[in-house]
Parts: C-alpha cells; structure tokens; sequence
C-alpha cells in the first residue's frame, strides 16, 4: 500500500522479512495511538497490503472492536482495494465480537465470564483460521488484525484475558507462518491508568515491530499530520531494519510519508 | 544416546490448549528434550525431575517471570524455585519492571525479587544524564548498560555498572564501567541503507544556503581592521608611557562655598 513505509520497516513488496530460505517470517505488529493521532490509517494499511498480494494465497481477518464493517468497506474504496469482493471470494474476513446484541461480562462482577469471553473468541478464531488451512493448504498467508485492543479493557475484560488472548493468537500466527497486528491506545495523559499501561507494556514485550503514531511534538501544523516512531521489538532478529522517525500526512486518498523535517508541508 | 544438554519445558503453549480447539504441533528441535507443562502449579516439580537428567552444572532460566507475575501465588511459586539452588545449579530469572502490577499486592514483585535472590542485574537503555561519561551508541538495541548488585556469602554487597553490547552471533561484551574514566565502546557498524552519521559532523554540510568561505574570502576577512583593535593597542602604549594620561583638573569643578544655610538665624 505505502512503499514508503515498507521500506522503512524494510519489508520487501510481497511479504515481510524473509528468512535466509526465503519462506515469510511470522511477524506481531503493535500499533500504539493517541487521541490527538489516529492509527487507524495502519490498519487501513495492512489490510490493502496483505489483500494486494498474491490473491489466492492471501487471507485477513479482521476483529473489528472499533468500526463497523460498513467503515472498512467505504474507507477502503477510496484506498483502491474492493473489501465486498474480497468478502465474496472468501480473502477477507470480519469478526465482531462486541456487537450489541452479545453482552460483554465485566471481570469486577464475574472474574470467570470475563476469561469465558476470551476463550470463546480465541475459539472462534482459532477455528476460522485452522479450517482454512485443512480446506485451502499450508500455503494459505493469514493477517490477523485487531482495531483495536484496548476496547477490550474499556468493555470490562481484565487485564491478563486481554494479554492471554493475544498471546494465545500469537502463538496461533507463529504455528501459521502469518502475522498479527495488533492496535492498542496509548495516550501519554492516562499513564496513571495503570490497566493501560500494563496492557501496552506487555504487548511491546511480545512484539517484533512497535508502530507509534503521535501528534508533532511542536503542536499542530497544517501540512504535517503527526509523526510515526518505528522501533524494534524485543523479539525482532533483523538485522538491516533500523529505528527512526517519520512525519505522515494524511489526504484524502492516501497518506504520505517523509523523513522527520522534510515534508511539503514544512519545506 | 548421551543427556541432552538442553531440556525445554513449555508451560506456554499449554495454556492456549482449550476443550475443542485443534491442537497445534509442537516443533522439534535438535539435541533438545522437550516437555510439555499442562500446569504452572506443577511447574517446580517437574523442573526439580528434569535436573538430574541434565549436566552436572545446571542453569534454570525461567522465561519469563513477568507472565507469572498475575498469579496470585507468586510469593509462593518463586520460592519454590528458589529453593531449587544448590551448589550446582543456578537460577535466571528475566523480570520486565517496566510493567506495572494492576493489582499491587502488600509486597511489591520487585522488593521480593531483589529480596530472594543474590545477584540483582537491571538493565537500561543509556538515557539518564548520570550517564554522560558513556559514550556508546544509543541508538542501538543490543547495547546498554547494567547496574549489578551481587550479595556474596559473607554478606558483603557488591555493586558496580557495565557497559554490554551484543555482537555478531549473540556474543556479550562486557566492560567494567569506572566513574573516573570515560567509556566508548565499539559503533554498531551500520549496514546497507542505514543513515550513517558523519564521523566529524559539520554542521554546515547539508544547508540549502552556503556558510563556507572561498579563498579569496577568507584572506580579505583576514585583512579587515577591526574598529576596536587600535584603542586597545593604544591602551598597552598608555600602560608603557603613564605620562601620556590626561588628567581633568577637578579644582575648576569646584564647590559652591556658600553655607547654604547662611541665611538661617539660628
């Protein structure tokens, strides 16, 4: 989708990091946002990027806690990729399982419910993903995103659920040869939230890649949207890929990237 | 067949095994023994039966003890691999302190962990203004610096700084950090595509505009007279010939001798 960013994470066109044989690495992406920077422009990303590679070995699935499928089909005609025919030929999957007419249990009346919640949706995941693989082969490359996570937390969902439950796909997308995105709030005023900071704390530790979209440290410019922080994980073993800084704009049709300073919207 | 140098318990995979769910395979690794932990409550127990099978001189690494951290019976599960030590057997314990507990018990995980054991290494990136002797690359993730506490038997507490960096194939290096003298450790060599910062930065390198100075330019900037320049060689001149000062005969200036009060009739 973004080339620029590709390159950046230094990830080739049609997959992620290879290893030395050439077969994909199973990568976890944690994408951390803020109130004054949407990330959401990343999930749009990875989407249109996993469905604009090989189309007959592609599949996503998509956990929707935040929008309705209606806003991933309009945003992603206006990015160039069709989810309603994606949907049709079965390379596009969505899962809500915060729908109105499930109730979320709250873990501070019903410790238990809570943990049942989470099983249940691993569960039906897990059997999604794994049907699959025995219908369609071993070769079939899954992208299982989250937008986002911490909607889990607000609903009730203890802290260790939410962290078993990605921890319990992640070990399902390493077992597939796939990788996990992962969208998380991270707002800088509710570091006294201490359920929050424990959920992203946790989850950078698991990563391989932390994408961290911030607004601009001088405050709001009209040609600049905010700054994107690429940083390594603990668990990332490339070599070639560095940590730095870019500043993003975000148009109507797309969004562009640039080194830190050296935007249009700056120059 | 000889004992495998490397036995691996999994305790993790088995905790996303769920009723109904398809199992996935677990992966073979050669020279290891693989075991299969269903639960953490017999995790000491089945570490205590997997020593002996091991080499003489056994390392238990437990990776990592911050995913045991919301276990209610932490206290209890740390002791008992505490209680695992000997003489020849070791034991590492990884702990992230950067995430917080959400539900903080009376004792804090930290104050236990440094409490237990005998050797307390925490390692951090290099950010903290006490660490302006150091000068190693901060960008890089496989350097950084460990403040070590080891209590030895005599109940001596030792306490000194390293400077790690991890090199090709996973090797450490390790420098005795001293406060009186300055540490540079090696640059990461950067690879193909890296930014690469200019070993004497110029500041006026990369400008749209240019500061620099032809020839030309600096010998007729060399040949300008500075406006200023005279009056202080003239002062050097006054030091050397005092009879040069002017000096204002201040009895001109004289003061009004009139009483100002003369017109009272005191």
């Amino acid at each position: 989708m973004y080339p620029a960013l590709d390159s950046a994470l230094n990830w080739s066109i049609n997959q992620l990091q290879t290893s030395s044989s050439g077969s994909p690495h199973s990568r976890f992406i944690l994408l951390t946002d803020e109130l004054s920077a949407d990330g959401s422009f990343l999930i749009h990303h990875f989407i249109g990027r996993q469905l604009k590679k090989d189309v007959t070995q592609s599949r996503v699935l998509l956990v929707g806690l935040a929008q309705s499928q209606d806003h991933y089909l309009n945003v992603g005609k206006k990015l160039g990729y069709n989810l309603t025919t994606s949907s049709r030929a079965s390379t596009f999957h969505f899962l809500d399982p915060l729908s109105p007419t499930i109730p979320v249990p709250s873990h501070t009346t019903d410790p238990k419910a809570s943990q049942t919640f989470v099983q249940s949706l691993y569960k039906t995941i897990a059997t999604k993903l794994l049907d699959t693989r025995a219908t369609e082969g071993y070769a079939i490359s899954w992208s299982l995103i989250f937008d986002d996570i911490s909607l889990l937390l607000y609903s009730g969902i203890a802290v260790q659920d939410v962290l078993w439950l990605v921890g319990a796909c992640r070990a399902l997308i390493i077992n597939l040869r796939g990788h996990l995105v992962v969208l998380s709030h991270a707002d800088v005023t509710t570091t006294e939230d201490v359920e929050q900071t424990a959920l992203n704390r946790s989850l950078g530790h698991m990563s391989d890649y932390m994408l961290e979209v911030r607004s601009l440290e001088s405050g709001v410019t009209h040609g600049v949207t905010g700054q994107l922080s690429l940083m390594k994980g603990p668990l990332l073993d490339d070599p070639n890929f560095h940590p730095q800084v870019l500043h993003y704009t975000i148009t109507d049709s797309c969004v562009q990237f640039s080194a830190k300073g050296y935007s249009g919207g700056v120059l | 067949m000889g004992r495998p140098k490397t036995i691996v318990l999994d305790a993790h995979s088995p905790t996303f095994q769920l009723p109904r769910t398809p199992a996935l395979p677990q992966p073979t690794i050669p020279n290891v023994k693989g075991v299969i932990v269903t639960s953490l409550d017999d995790l000491p127990a089945r570490i205590k039966a997997a020593i002996p099978l091991a080499t003489a001189n056994t390392l238990i690494l437990i990776d990592s003890m911050s995913s045991l951290t919301p276990i209610a019976n932490f206290p209890t599960l740390l002791r008992s691999f505490v209680y695992l030590t000997s003489e020849t057997t070791r034991l590492l314990l990884p702990y992230h302190a950067d995430i917080p507990n959400p539900t903080p018990p009376p004792i804090t995980r930290d104050a236990l962990l440094s409490h237990l054991c005998t050797t307390y290494i925490t390692v951090r990136h290099i950010k903290s203004s006490s660490d302006e002797k150091i000068s190693i690359d901060i960008n890089s993730a496989s350097s950084g610096v460990a403040d070590v506490m080891h209590k030895k038997k005599s109940g001596k507490v030792v306490k000194e700084r390293v400077v790690y960096e991890v090199g090709e194939g996973g090797r450490l290096k390790v420098k005795l950090f001293d406060e009186g003298t300055e540490v540079v450790g090696s640059v990461v060599a950067p690879s193909e595509g890296a930014v690469k910062p200019p070993p004497n930065k110029d500041p006026t390198a990369n400008l749209s505009f240019n500061l620099s100075l032809t020839d030309s330019q600096k010998v007729a900037r060399s040949e300008v007279e500075l406006p200023y320049m005279s009056a202080q060689n003239d002062s050097s001149e006054v030091k050397a010939n005092p009879e040069q000062i002017i000096h204002y005969d201040l009895e001109e200036d004289e003061y009004d001798s009139e009483d100002p009060d003369a017109d009272l009739d005191i």
